[in-house]
Order: structure tokens, then sequence, then C-alpha cells
């Protein structure tokens, strides 16, 4: 591995010295390559993970350019994850990326949530969520929440058998939602939710990341809140009650 | 301060709200009394005063700063936060 191009976040205290090293034997899955989707699945191959899992069947479209990155205007037409991965391979060639031309469901979830130690959550609906959520806790798997709309947004770890998950505080758990498009969001609040979750992502595969707090952020006001969101007994995915 | 007053003991709390349920609330912040009651049974309070919030599928409600389970009853002198949900990605 060449260290050097790593030097920078290795120097960090919370970080050095195994921590380049626990990245790099990592893989990580990032449904949906969107907003929040591109923006962490850039910052984790410039970051050295091992091997990144990209999964979408959307194509690049204009109204994509202001906000999604990774994307240009010659790439208006062409699938996603072809676009996004021909350009993680070119910020790190080092890193094993899988393209897969999917959208993730109820049906396919277990299925693509294991080709990861990790799941980024780069969806824009609250089914996929849902199922994120469901699989995730049967197959014991972490995975980062992020949601975002305006000026605003969420990001929130979930591990199973420790912290809550999505259903513990009744976040929806199916429907279509409202697409960015329509209900508007602000470039800078998708990169500073995706940073966010790229920071808690780091501290799972560290081993650092235990609360589960719901992370509030709004980029306009500015503000940012902690929710501490404890397990919820009665939870129909992750309940004591019920599976766990 | 704005009341309702069922018969019960009345209590004052403080309401949060977060993002584009401050416009629907018109306002920040606003102190409430009530009478002792769920959670869930203050948020249909709020969705009267402030219909646009029944637009939304549910809410993420905190008391005094922790996430509040829909049950717990609100006492004295609590806040409780109302945050929306969010789809996009």
């Amino acid at each position: 591995m060449d260290f050097d191009r790593y030097l920078s976040q290795v120097a960090v205290p919370e970080v050095f010295p195994s921590g380049q090293k626990a990245i790099k034997s990592s893989s990580v899955v990032v449904v949906g390559v969107g907003g929040t989707g591109s923006t962490m699945a850039e910052m984790m191959v410039r970051m050295g993970v091992g091997r990144i899992t990209i999964v979408d069947d959307d194509i690049v479209e204009s109204s994509n350019l202001n906000r999604q990155a990774m994307y240009r205007e010659s790439d208006i037409g062409l699938k996603k994850v072809d676009v996004a991965k021909s350009e993680l391979l070119k910020i790190n060639s080092d890193v094993e990326v899988e393209a897969l031309d999917e959208r993730l469901t109820i049906y396919n979830a277990e299925d693509i949530i294991s080709y990861g130690k990790l799941t980024l959550d780069g969806t824009d609906n609250y089914s996929a969520r849902g199922a994120i959520n469901e699989s995730s806790f049967r197959l014991k798997k972490p995975w980062v929440f992020t949601a975002v709309e305006g000026t605003f947004g969420y990001a929130k770890a979930i591990i199973p058998g420790k912290t809550s998950c999505l259903s513990c505080f009744g976040y929806p758990q199916k429907g279509e939602g409202v697409s960015c498009t329509i209900q508007g969001v602000i470039p800078s609040a998708v990169r500073a939710v995706s940073s966010l979750a790229i920071t808690l992502a780091m501290k799972i595969l560290l081993g650092k990341e235990e609360s589960g707090d719901l992370i509030y952020l709004d980029v306009w006001k500015p503000m940012l809140e902690t929710l501490p969101i404890p397990r919820n007994d009665d939870c129909t995915v992750c309940g004591r009650k019920g599976a766990d | 301060m704005q009341g309702y007053h069922i018969g019960g003991k009345q209590m004052k709390v403080h309401i949060k709200y977060y993002a584009k349920y401050v416009e629907y609330a018109g306002a920040k912040i606003e102190d409430l009394e009530v009478e002792r009651m769920s959670i869930s049974d203050l948020l249909e309070v709020l969705k009267d005063r402030h219909p646009r919030l029944k637009e939304e599928k549910m809410s993420i409600v905190a008391l005094n700063g922790r996430f509040g389970n829909e049950k717990t009853l609100i006492s004295d002198g609590d806040t409780i936060s109302v945050f929306p949900p969010v789809s996009g990605g």
C-alpha cells in the first residue's frame, strides 16, 4: 500500500497508528450513488477502503450535476454506476470497485448488503431504507443512515445488537418520499451530511462508534444537534421482545 | 402562552420546531399550557394548532434532548423538540 497518500489522515490521533490498515482491509457497500451516495463513495475511495460496491440503476441527468460528485455534462444519459466506477478507479486504483446496476428492494437487499462489512445509505426513499434496516439486522451488519432535504439532514450509525435501528424511533419503513428535485436541497447540505456519515463510517470500521445518536444538521442556520435514541424494546425490527 | 384546558392539572411545556416545521408552526419555539398527556397526544394537539404538520408521515420527537417514546408522559417544564422526517439523498 502507498502510505504516502494517506499520511494526513494517518497523522490524526483517532486514526493513528493502525486505523489505515483497518480501513484498507474493509469493504463497504454504497446503496444509491446520487447526492449523498456519490459523495460518500468518493470519500471512502480517497481514504483507501479496500473494496467498494456501488449500487444504482439510474442514469445521470442534468438536474444531478449541481450536487452529485464525479458526474459531468458529458455523462448525461450514461449509467451512474458505470461513470462512478470509472471515476473511482481514476481516483484510487488500489481500491477494488464493483458496480451493480440494480435498485435495492426487500427482495435483493440481503444479497447486496452481503457484499460488504458496512453499508452506506445513499438512497432517496423510505422503502429502500426499510429494506436495508431489516436486512442489516438479520445479517448483523452495521450501516449508516443519511437523509437530506432543503438545508438540513440526518445521519445515524446503526449497529445491530449495540444501537437503536431506524425503526426504533418510528422512521417510515415504506414509501417513496419526495425526490430532491421536487422537494429541493442545496449542495452544501448534501456534502455536510455525507461528511458526517463518512465520519461515522470510519468510527464503525475502527471500532470506535457505539452511540447510535441521530445527528441533525442544518447548514443554513447553521446548527448541529445530536439526539440520543435508545434501543426500543418494542421495535418491530430489533426489539428485545422480538427477534433479538 | 396558549392553554389547553380539559380538566386535569395544567403544566407548562416548551415546544421547539426544526427545519420546515418552523415555517409550519410560524415560530421556532412556543410555550403551551397543557394537561399531563403522552407525547403522541401532544403531537395531536400540535397538529390541531398547526395543520400543516399533518402533511408528514411521522415526526421525530425528543423529550428534553433525548428521543421520546410516543407513550411517554410529559411533565411540567419539559422541552419537546419536533423534527420532520426526510427521504432525500
